[in-house]
């Protein structure tokens, strides 16, 4: 079924709207939700959190991309349910991308940016990247991936992989402080 | 901000980038024409080559079944390996190889087991000078159960340590200073540490002991490291061990260090014929060696592929005594004066055609540490989750528990679940009490929080239970008359401005909560009386900011009737933080001192000290001051 007849069943408030989606993006939820969690009965509860979440979104909410929507939704409460419970219940491959985000943040600044500033610069750096560059980036900082999975759905070498993200990091925090971005 | 919080918004503020890119880097995304052009015809061109067998392969449905572990049935771990098995076995999404392929895309990786740990040892010089008496500086939940922490002293010298640097100062009022500071490293630079280490100063002042938790790019990692601090202006290190797995927590009771590490088990890694890369490997100083089966408890059906490892280990020669494990993964972890309570959550379900209900579980099992060799005395299950450590508390054969519940209810349609918003679906508090000779409870106080509130904090004082729920910014706070168990009694605050994250008992009878106020941006001390009726919210200090949900980084004098917090006042242009010192006369809450702190500092580093009327601040930063407070 396509995205549009699935959203508009949610605008309908037709029970099926979570079959379907079911069908064609629980996995894909389930994949990101494993990605943060590294547990199979955390990451299925926090699909079913996901479908109560678009539930009640839609309406009024009508999501341009429904795989892009489902899939923020699924991120935020999984990162949610990770930061409540990571004090107890650290995933080591979260740890390390948590770690390697700290590394984004640039020096100084008393006064964090508010969110929307923070995002729109990041939006402006990645648009300065190649495509390449940009979707290694966002497979591991947004889709919470490991190194070896990005090398291999992009034949690349894990170090190739590593010496990027590494760079990236590097020319972000600086454009970041270069604009006044704090955090 | 603190570094998570920031690690955490980060994250966040990359989720709202452009949607563009966010669909461009999805993994399940068809690759370019271009390129999918030519594979299509390399995949066309092996199709016709490879066609008719091909075609099998694919279409030959898969097994659901686990496979098979006969061939290690002579070995005494058998039924540990058929559980695993079971366990770490997923049966298969997809009916065939067609269906796999089809979502080639979805490929994810899975954690490693630790590696191998290695034994170092170092012979450290040994002084002649007196370090002083021993005086405790954590607020301990149990007496005499004494918890890690980043600030520990004597009556001469305070020890604080800074992310691996471990700082001794001189105390001499105003004329105190910085004495000498010890980096600890790790030789080979294969481990970093990345959060501030905890450590313990044992009871005759001269050695310290540091557990290292951290992360290597394939799992947990943990070493016991024993430094002389004899003379503490030559500090050097005596010894270090090392065990798999990364810490949980620990205690150190009558100079046995008591520590508790979790060990995953790499699904991806899981041989049964290498048990390393099953069991637990603890090296005693002969070498890794195994646990055996009898040391290794696990429930009838498991629920996570993590252990629990308890050790048990001699603080000055830090010589492994014992060692038992759980196939379970702990989350909070209480320790009395001779056992230890070691929790799992876990999801109940129920399910049928129509419904499907997930309810939030506990089970606590009980070692006993205080014989020479761990004692497994039995678990109980019971209903929600708790909190932290506070939740429970043993007392006189009786284990008293406190737990959010947690039961959510969802109308199922065939295989998938559309949510329902159902009245009774919600949070709300249970207080359990369970014989500890039966391991069965005796007694119950159900749901007595209101429905969508969730436990803030808890805190047992003899027969007293102290309990704070909330949902937002409101909170009853419950005292709960434990005296007679068959006849548990409690009253309420009734519904009140903010909640606390942490309920201290003080003396007299009164109750100091420490967390938020009207709002957010508002951080309450408050102090409780119990009157005839109910609760009595009976005075507090209010202040701009937010003060960490840390309960060590508070001082606590019940003595001298002391409370010291630090609060982050970020409701200005520029963030500021504060120290506050309040002193409670038996009806009001006074300040006696209010310091400012660096910028941009973790508070829950921050310790503070009241020695002889002076109060001593440390927190990052190298930030040291004395402060004399009888002025």
């Amino acid at each position: 079924m396509d995205d549009k007849t699935i959203v508009e069943l949610y605008l309908d408030r037709n029970e099926a709207a979570i079959t379907e989606t079911d069908k064609k993006y629980g996995r894909y939820c389930h994949y990101i939700a494993l990605n943060i969690l590294a547990s199979e009965q955390d990451s299925e509860e926090c699909v079913n959190d996901t479908y109560l979440a678009a539930w009640n979104a839609m309406p009024p909410h009508k999501p341009q991309r429904l795989s892009t929507f489902l899939g923020k939704l699924t991120r935020n409460i999984s990162l949610s349910r990770y930061r409540r419970d990571h004090a107890e219940k650290r995933v080591p491959a979260t740890e390390l991308i948590l770690e390697e985000a700290l590394e984004l943040i640039p020096d100084g600044g008393d006064t964090s940016s508010d969110s929307e500033a923070i995002s729109l610069a990041l939006s402006d750096f990645l648009g300065t990247l190649t495509k390449r560059q940009r979707i290694i980036f966002l497979r591991r900082y947004y889709y919470m991936c490991g190194i070896s999975e990005i090398a291999d759905s992009l034949s690349l070498s894990e170090s190739n992989v590593k010496t990027i993200l590494s760079r990236i990091r590097k020319n972000l925090r600086a454009y970041l402080e270069k604009e006044g971005i704090s955090i | 901000m603190k570094n998570d919080e920031k690690k955490f918004k980060v994250l966040n503020s990359i989720g709202d980038v452009k949607e563009s890119y966010l669909s461009e880097a999805d993994p399940q995304r068809e690759p370019r024409k271009g390129r999918t052009g030519r594979r299509l015809l390399a995949i066309a061109a092996c199709v016709a080559l490879l066609l008719t067998s091909l075609s099998l392969w694919l279409f030959i449905p898969y097994s659901n079944d686990p496979p098979s572990v006969e061939e290690y049935s002579d070995s005494e771990y058998y039924p540990l390996i058929q559980k695993i098995n079971a366990l770490t076995f997923t049966p298969n999404r997809f009916r065939n190889n067609f269906e796999m392929l089809r979502s080639k895309f979805f490929s994810i990786t899975s954690d490693k087991a630790a590696p191998e740990s290695s034994v170092e040892a170092a012979d450290g010089a040994t002084g002649t000078l007196t370090t002083g008496t021993y005086v405790e500086a954590t607020d301990n939940q149990v007496a005499g159960v004494i918890e890690e922490d980043i600030i520990k002293r004597s009556d001469r010298y305070i020890f604080y340590m800074r992310g691996s640097t471990l700082s001794v100062y001189t105390i001499d009022g105003e004329d105190s200073k910085l004495l000498s500071s010890y980096s600890i490293t790790h030789s080979d630079g294969s481990f970093s540490a990345y959060n501030t280490l905890d450590f313990y100063l044992s009871a005759d002042c001269r050695t310290v002991t540091v557990i290292e938790n951290g992360y290597v790019a394939n799992g947990g990692y943990l070493s016991v490291i024993s430094l002389d601090v004899s003379d503490p202006q030559n500090i050097a290190e005596k010894k270090r061990i090392s065990i798999s797995g990364s810490k949980i927590s620990s205690r150190l009771v009558d100079g046995k260090l008591l520590l508790l590490s979790g060990f995953m088990i790499s699904k991806n890694d899981l041989d049964f014929s290498d048990e390393s890369t099953f069991l637990p490997q603890i090296d005693s100083g002969n070498g890794f060696e195994r646990l055996k089966p009898d040391r290794i408890f696990s429930p009838d059906e498991l629920t996570s592929s993590s252990y629990t490892v308890v050790t048990k280990i001699d603080e000055q020669t830090l010589t492994l005594e014992d060692s038992v494990a759980f196939l379970s993964y702990s989350n909070s972890v209480y320790v009395s004066k001779d056992s230890i309570y070691v929790t799992r959550s876990f999801s109940d379900i129920k399910e049928d055609d129509l419904s499907y209900e997930t309810s939030r579980m506990t089970e606590i099992s009980r070692m006993r540490y205080s014989g020479d060799k761990f004692e497994y005395l039995g678990s109980v299950t019971l209903e929600g989750y708790v909190k932290d450590q506070y939740s429970l508390d043993e007392r006189e054969g009786v284990l008293r528990v406190v737990t959010t519940t947690d039961t959510r209810k969802y109308k199922r349609a065939k295989a998938t679940y559309a949510p329902l918003s159902m009245p009774e679906n919600g949070t709300s508090a249970n207080l359990y009490c369970i014989d500890l000779a039966t391991m069965e409870t005796v007694a119950t106080v159900e749901q007595f929080a209101p429905l969508g509130e969730t436990v803030r904090s808890v805190r047992f004082d003899g027969n007293t239970a102290y309990v704070c729920t909330s949902v937002e910014l409101s909170d009853p706070v419950f005292f709960f008359d434990l005296s007679d168990i068959n006849n548990i009694t409690y009253k309420d605050t009734g519904t009140i401005e903010g909640f606390s994250n942490s309920l201290i008992d003080l003396n007299d009878g009164y109750l100091l909560g420490i967390g938020v106020g009207s709002s957010r941006s508002v951080a309450k001390i408050e102090i409780y009386e119990e009157g005839e009726e109910k609760v009595i919210p009976l005075c507090k200090f209010e202040t701009a900011g937010y003060i960490a949900d840390s309960y060590k980084s508070y001082l606590i004098d019940r003595e001298n009737s002391l409370v010291g917090v630090a609060v982050t006042d970020n409701t200005q242009s520029s963030v500021e933080i504060k120290y506050y010192l309040l002193h409670f006369n038996g009806s009001h809450l006074t300040k006696l001192a209010e310091i400012p702190l660096p910028r941009a500092i973790d508070t829950r580093s921050t310790r503070a000290q009241v020695i002889d009327g002076h109060l001593y601040i440390l927190t990052e930063g190298n930030f040291f001051k004395v402060e004399d407070i009888t002025k």
